[in-house]
């Protein structure tokens, strides 16, 4: 009998769930693996800024306040850190999250492997993994929010677009990051981001001190 | 044909033509040519490099073919490539677990991938782990499972969607025996079952074990292709007769023993194979030339037989 006469099974109405249904799913899974590590990740959330504010505010900040605050617009040095703090652990947020976890998809957890001979494609496995470095540095900042207002540095209405400008922060670190990451072989040059692009960045772009104090 | 006769036809699950996948100007898989039938174990049997992994990453829609027909499921991998992962079932080369979650977790996540309600996942992970025995490990963390226990559990998680075509790509690879007789006896249930499976495997015993079909690749292309009793009858003699030689004569007597039979012979690095349709007689004859082997075994033919004769080749690892 030719081959050709065989009955070939077909896949009977086959209905492919659109991307963002895919996204959510994958997303899902973060979420799943997150439930088990939240409440310690919450701790350090608020730790972290306390550390920062009460070092830099009020023990650097008492140091600065005593010499005159009018090159840095006359408010008290910690309120004029705290927003930098702020979107600095944002960066911060959002190249961690999407550093070590992307290339641990790949390569160790191969999460994103496992996920690929699903449904998912990997448009939606990254969706649903940036879903949730979205997720994480919205829960940091928040949390970096939290502690500014109760040290008294939220004076103003516009105080509101803080988490909306620190989760964009994160986010356009994460993205690029991630897609960087994505295709390395080896991990060493991950640090790389945080040596040369992260420290910079915090030391250099106006964080401590106003950007004009920097010569030329 | 009139449809009765259809009806009892096997169905093609996987049809292949001219199958090609080349990275560069390195051809992974040249051409090659098989169809999968529904309720089948078909097998591909090859040395580590001849392509199989290539081939099931292009039946599992993750890895597009260069040329050639590939359909699964009567459709296109590369245009269908999601709806027909949605009714595969995959076990990877090297485990895929989130060892961070625990054995029930894993089924979960897996679950909601193929967007399968939460009491569905439930009910056949309860299911699936009675069947590949880590009902009692179900709340445990993977990371401290043992490399079978993983593999059981990759079974499991690839059997979540009910799958019409589970791939298995050595599923049995750095196992110890006592694991590996256990995951066989588990894709014997399945195949009993009437679960399709395709599996590769570079193990002669497991292809044996679990095939009713295979094909033997080397170097890209399918060498052979048949039922293990047929590609043994085909390709290899009824009786194989084993001689170990002092290393010093081990050459010489190589030599002397191709002389002296008209029959097959397969000198390997420590042993002298005979290809012969009775190994006592032949045994006999060796003797009487004045040659004594340190060992001697007289055994059946084996499906490595078969791969030694095809590839030239002593399978490695």
């Amino acid at each position: 009998m030719a081959v050709d006469q065989l009955a070939v099974r077909t896949i009977a109405a086959a209905r492919v769930p659109g991307s963002w249904e895919l996204s959510v799913r994958a997303f899902r899974c973060w979420l799943t693996a997150y439930r088990r590590l939240w409440r310690s990740s919450v701790w350090s959330s608020f730790l972290g800024p306390v550390f920062y504010l009460g070092a830099l505010g009020f023990g650097l900040g008492s140091l600065v306040d005593k010499h005159g605050t009018a090159s840095i617009g006359g408010v008290p040095y910690v309120e004029f850190v705290a927003p930098a703090i702020l979107a600095f652990q944002a960066m911060n947020t959002g190249m961690s999250n999407a550093a070590f976890p992307v290339y641990s998809a790949v390569h160790w957890s191969r999460i994103y492997i496992a996920a690929r001979a699903t449904q998912l494609r990997p448009a939606d496995i990254f969706r649903g993994h940036a879903m949730c470095m979205a997720l994480r540095v919205t829960m940091n900042s928040a949390c970096f929010i939290v502690v500014m207002a109760a040290f008294g540095t939220i004076r103003s209405p516009w105080g509101a677009a803080l988490l909306p400008a620190a989760v964009l922060t994160g986010f356009a670190f994460a993205t690029p990051v991630a897609a960087w990451t994505v295709t390395l072989e080896k991990e060493t040059p991950l640090n790389y981001v945080f040596r040369f692009v992260g420290v910079p960045m915090m030391l250099f772009s106006g964080t401590f001190y106003p950007v004009s104090r920097l010569p030329g | 044909m009139t449809p009765g006769i259809l009806h009892r036809v096997p169905e093609v699950l996987v049809r292949a033509r001219g199958l090609t996948k080349r990275f560069g100007s390195f051809t992974a898989v040249d051409g090659i040519d098989f169809d999968l039938y529904q309720g089948e174990a078909f097998g591909f049997l090859g040395p580590n490099g001849a392509g199989k992994s290539s081939t099931m990453r292009m039946i599992g829609c993750v890895s597009p073919p260069t040329e050639g027909e590939l359909t699964i499921l009567g459709a296109d991998p590369v245009r269908d490539g999601a709806a027909i992962r949605a009714r595969l079932g995959v076990v990877p080369q090297e485990d895929t677990l989130d060892v961070e979650l625990t054995v029930r977790e894993n089924l979960l996540v897996y679950g909601r991938y193929f967007g399968l309600p939460r009491s569905v996942i439930a009910a056949r992970t309860d299911q699936l782990l009675d069947f590949v025995q880590l009902a009692e490990r179900a709340t445990d963390m993977v990371e401290p499972l043992s490399g079978g226990m993983k593999r059981r559990l990759t079974i499991a998680r690839s059997l979540i969607n009910d799958p019409d075509i589970l791939i298995l790509d050595e599923p049995t690879t750095g196992l110890d025996p006592q694991a590996r007789h256990v995951v066989w006896d588990r894709l014997f249930r399945l195949k009993q079952r009437g679960v399709t499976l395709i599996l590769t495997t570079h193990y002669m015993d497991e292809a044996e074990q679990l095939c009713d079909r295979l094909v033997v690749m080397d170097r890209a292309k399918i060498v052979a292709e048949g039922t293990p009793r047929e590609l043994i009858e085909r390709y290899s003699t009824p009786e194989v007769l084993e001689l170990r030689f002092d290393p010093e004569l081990h050459e010489q007597a190589a030599e002397k023993i191709k002389d002296l039979s008209s029959e097959r012979t397969e000198v390997l690095a420590d042993r002298i194979l005979l290809y012969v349709a009775d190994g006592g007689q032949a045994l006999t004859r060796v003797r009487e030339a004045g040659l004594e082997p340190l060992t001697e075994l007289v055994r059946r033919s084996t499906l490595e037989d078969v791969f030694l004769y095809l590839t030239g080749r002593q399978l490695v690892d």
